[in-house]
């Protein structure tokens, strides 16, 4: 919706712009054309055809008004005619007068013409010593108007046209908004569409409108989508099933082989060397056992079908339970469990699964035990580190080869299968901590994983 | 009954090899008298005869579902019931405890598992009156006695009195006996409470313990500490 509203602002903004945009425009436009009138033609020919300069060219000599050889082509050319009037009203000189105007003015025809027009001619007035000189440009050439403006309202001008000018600019930025806001009405169901579409959520958005088809598309992608995810959800949920039903099968025959095994190895009738070989079995069933929970889980993270049951817990008890159960459960030389806490992690709780998590890091020590048979010191480490608690465990075993945290990090499980055992476990802790936001680390070195590091997010991070 | 050997067991499962797997093997374990059947119809039957004292039960039978053959039994009778089961989703075994089952083991199991299991369960429905409390009456360390009904502990110099806490801090230790019991666990049965609020209250409680218990306490010889962890009260067993 924030998106939507940036549009809006952005519409009107550009509104704005284009008012702008176009003032600027017919002011150019303007000028352009004021230059072309005036500017255009070449100061000499403006000059030429000033009455004032024709005046200067009228003379009198020896009794007769003579007009220069230039001004009387200009006047042939350009105007209709020209013509002198004394003090009188009398036409004392002319050129091209026609013969229907009157040879004498009264003052009142001249206070009239000055004005206005003499017989629909437009003419240009200008006062000698000896008369008033007149020119006459060629019937409906120029249009004259007389103006007259209050002085005040003169003066005002400039403010009054601001006044317009702003006006108009408010005018259409009010119709922007308004354009604006009905645009924005009718797109709001569209992006909320949009916006539940990332939500994964089904859409039904009306299809009248001025968006309608718009919305009809919406639909129609809300509708493929949701038949993917189904399709989708299908898939994954039969190979959870699957997964889970083989296990299923497995189990049953596997407690036979447990418990012939185990009750071979303590049989008095067998030989040690015998007792040793059903004691292998038993052991070898306890790994698959823990295979089959492994596989399960694994493909139930995989898919997302395993709701984590998420719950305040504190992560320093929980790693004091981890070790409190090795050492209950037997843990013993050559392999021992340290833990150190930093004291900001005392009292500190988070939002997770803890359960899940304990098997994740059941996995981790469990890995460091089982791949050094010959023992091993094993530490887990606690501290906070910026908006993460930060758990590593390190030991001073073999370490993890970089081969299998390569294989964890390839997206198919390997077909040859030699490392699938190992990255199984290591694939379960992956999943447990990035379902919990979290960061799984490996820090190598010589090619080798001495810690894995786990970072969990503060709850209220 | 006076032993948990005593105990009559229906065996319900319908692989006739675990069956017969299971009911040498408890057998080995002590027990005695132990009935195998392989559905629904036959375990009613058995049932009709004679109620048993403690039932384990499949969960896929071919002839019905094991959590619906719990239903009906116990509808009839309260007896303790294990689910014995190959399906370890946890809704099958919320399931289950949810119905108000005893126990849920998930196949494969560990023989040893199952026969620790039903001593468990036996022992807390049959037993649990007098075994518990000749348990928690006295514990003799060295040549000091805890008397845990009198909350004070004598020795060779005279009887000590325990206060309230730390009679219960030795309680929960002694309740775990030879496990470490975390520093958590304990402030919890003790205060209700996490560690972090009453970290050194604790060490305080347990030094005082010390003096009363140990000869040396500065070099304790039963209730030691496992560092970073929590606590330990060690008694070689009998």
């Amino acid at each position: 919706m924030k998106d939507l509203l940036n549009i809006y602002r952005r519409y009107i903004l550009t509104a704005a712009l284009l008012c702008v945009l176009v003032l600027v425009f017919n002011l150019l436009l303007l000028f352009l054309f004021l230059l072309s009138q005036f500017g255009y033609k070449s100061a000499a020919a403006y000059q030429d055809s000033r009455i004032d300069v024709l005046s200067s060219k009228l003379t009198l000599e020896n009794g007769q008004y003579v007009l220069t050889d230039d001004a009387r082509q200009k006047v042939d050319e350009e105007l209709a005619f020209a013509m002198l009037l004394n003090q009188k009203g009398e036409v004392i000189w002319n050129r091209n007068l026609p013969r229907d105007l009157p040879r004498s003015y009264s003052l009142t025809e001249v206070a009239s013409f000055t004005r206005w027009y003499l017989m629909d001619y437009p003419v240009k007035v200008y006062i000698r010593p000896d008369g008033l000189l007149v020119t006459a440009t060629p019937r409906h050439s120029m249009w004259k108007y007389s103006v007259e403006f209050k002085e005040d309202l003169l003066e005002a001008f400039p403010l009054y046209l601001l006044l317009v000018l702003l006006s108009n600019l408010l005018l259409i930025f009010a119709f922007a908004v308004l354009f604006g806001r009905r645009f924005y009405t009718s797109l709001k169901p569209l992006a909320k569409g949009i916006e539940q579409l990332t939500q994964d959520q089904p859409l039904s958005l009306s299809e009248h409108g001025i968006v309608g088809e718009l919305a009809g598309k919406l639909n129609e992608v809300s509708a493929t989508l949701l038949f993917q995810r189904k399709a989708l959800e299908k898939r994954d949920h039969a190979r959870t099933s699957w997964i889970a039903g083989v296990s299923h099968d497995i189990r049953t025959p596997l407690s036979l082989i447990l418990g012939f095994g185990d009750s071979l190895a303590e049989s008095p009738h067998l030989d040690p060397e015998e007792q040793k070989e059903a004691a292998s079995i038993r052991e070898n069933s306890l790994l698959i056992k823990r295979l089959i929970a492994d596989l399960n889980l694994t493909s139930r993270l995989e898919y997302d079908s395993y709701p984590l049951q998420i719950k305040e817990y504190a992560p320093a008890a929980l790693l004091r339970n981890l070790l409190a159960s090795y050492y209950n459960h037997g843990l013993e030389e050559p392999w021992s469990l340290e833990l150190s806490l930093d004291s900001s992690l005392e009292g500190l709780t988070l939002k997770g699964d803890p359960d899940l998590l304990l098997r994740a890091f059941c996995n981790l020590t469990d890995n460091s035990i089982r791949h050094n048979p010959k023992g091993c010191e094993i530490e887990i480490r606690g501290s906070l580190q910026g908006d993460f608690v930060k758990l590593t465990f390190s030991d001073t075993g073999d370490g993890i080869p970089v081969r299998v945290i390569k294989a964890l990090y390839r997206k198919e499980i390997s077909k040859s299968g030699d490392s699938l055992p190992h990255v199984m476990g290591l694939r379960i802790v992956k999943q447990i901590i990035e379902a919990h936001q979290g960061i799984l680390e490996f820090s190598l070195s010589r090619e080798v994983c001495r810690s894995v590091v786990v970072k969990l997010p503060l709850a209220d991070a | 009954m006076n032993h948990i050997y005593e105990c009559k067991i229906l065996l319900v499962d319908d692989n006739r090899e675990l069956l017969s797997m299971v009911t040498r093997m408890l057998k080995r374990e002590g027990f005695s008298q132990i009935k195998a059947v392989s559905c629904c119809r036959e375990a009613k039957e058995a049932l009709q005869e004679e109620l048993p004292e403690l039932i384990i039960l499949d969960v896929m039978l071919p002839d019905g579902n094991g959590f619906s053959l719990f239903q009906e039994i116990r509808q009839k009778a309260d007896i303790p019931i294990l689910f014995l089961s190959a399906r370890d989703e946890d809704n099958d075994r919320l399931l289950g405890l949810g119905l108000g089952a005893d126990d849920y083991l998930t196949k494969p199991f560990l023989p040893k598992e199952l026969s620790l299991r039903i001593g468990a369960i036996i022992r807390r429905t049959y037993l649990s009156g007098h075994e518990a409390q000749s348990r928690a009456s006295d514990l003799t360390l060295g040549e000091r006695t805890v008397h845990f009904d009198q909350g004070s502990v004598k020795g060779p110099l005279g009887e000590t009195a325990l206060t309230a806490k730390e009679l219960l801090i030795l309680k929960k230790l002694y309740e775990n006996l030879n496990k470490i019991v975390t520093f958590d666990a304990l402030c919890d049965a003790v205060w209700g409470d996490g560690y972090y609020t009453y970290e050194n209250t604790l060490m305080v409680h347990i030094r005082r313990l010390r003096e009363k218990l140990e000869e040396d306490p500065s070099h304790p010889k039963w209730l030691l500490t496992a560092r970073g962890i929590g606590y330990r009260l060690s008694v070689p067993l009998s």
